[in-house]
């Protein structure tokens, strides 16, 4: 089974701030190495992070890609929509 | 068909028969979800499945999807752009078309929302698109062929941008 990766930002907001995820759902129409581009161009990950994430979507259904302040996640789900990716926030647990 | 790289800035794809020419020149109208609600569901998704979150359901329906129908409707005009330069022969009747370089993001992007859009619209399963083609001409039989060859172009035009 592949190991989830949870991409977390340092937390700059206030305490009381519940952290957001950042994530992404599998589709099978979704080119793999389009995704993995789409994860190294919005998030700056490595190609091998990246792909990592991309593998965890296709196999798992769904990836943690980021967590953090929930503005910041609205954020990259608009990113993430602008790519045609199926993203969504969700409260951390 | 043939995709070759003439200079840095360029990407030519030559000897397109007819039915390839064709299938170019409908990318725009295959991304356009038009009256199909699943196509329109799948191009604007909803930003959360938390039913608690109804109102960010909504601020993003008002504000964040015209943006994104403008990113959209902006690769689309790149690559309509480009397919006017889209020249037959008269002799071999193929085709030929030059794609500046740097226009192959919106390519990529135009040409996934056309095969999202197309699987949404006929509802085709995982399974269905990893079949052999039907032959039978029915439209579900062309917009598979399009989800294929679409796809086949993305792969190629996203090596072309990571260098391979």
């Amino acid at each position: 089974m592949t190991e989830t990766v949870i991409e977390q930002e340092t937390k700059s907001g206030t305490a009381t701030d519940v952290p957001w995820n950042v994530v992404v759902h599998n589709d099978p129409v979704n080119l793999m190495t389009y995704v993995s581009r789409i994860f190294q161009n919005v998030f700056g990950f490595s190609r091998e992070r990246a792909e990592k994430h991309m593998m965890e979507v296709h196999k798992l259904g769904r990836s943690i890609v980021w967590t953090g302040a929930r503005e910041r996640a609205e954020a990259y789900v608009e990113q993430l929509h602008g790519h045609l990716l199926l993203a969504t926030i969700e409260k951390s647990r | 068909m043939q995709i070759t790289r003439p200079d840095k800035k360029t990407i030519l794809l030559s000897r397109l028969d007819a039915l390839l020419c064709q299938l170019l020149r409908r990318i725009a109208q295959s991304a356009d979800p038009g009256d199909s609600a699943a196509a329109r569901a799948r191009l604007y998704s909803a930003p959360t499945h938390d039913r608690d979150e109804a109102d960010l359901i909504e601020d993003w329906r008002d504000y964040i999807e015209p943006e994104l129908a403008r990113l959209f409707l902006s690769a689309l005009g790149v690559i309509e752009s480009d397919l006017l330069t889209l020249r037959i022969d008269k002799k071999s009747g193929e085709g030929a078309l030059s794609i500046p370089f740097q226009h192959l993001e919106n390519w990529v992007h135009g040409l996934n929302q056309a095969r999202l859009a197309l699987a949404a619209r006929y509802d085709f399963s995982e399974a269905e698109m990893e079949h052999p083609l039907p032959l039978d001409g029915e439209p579900r039989a062309l917009a598979l062929l399009q989800i294929r060859f679409y796809g086949l172009l993305q792969e190629l035009f996203l090596r072309a941008l990571e260098g391979d």
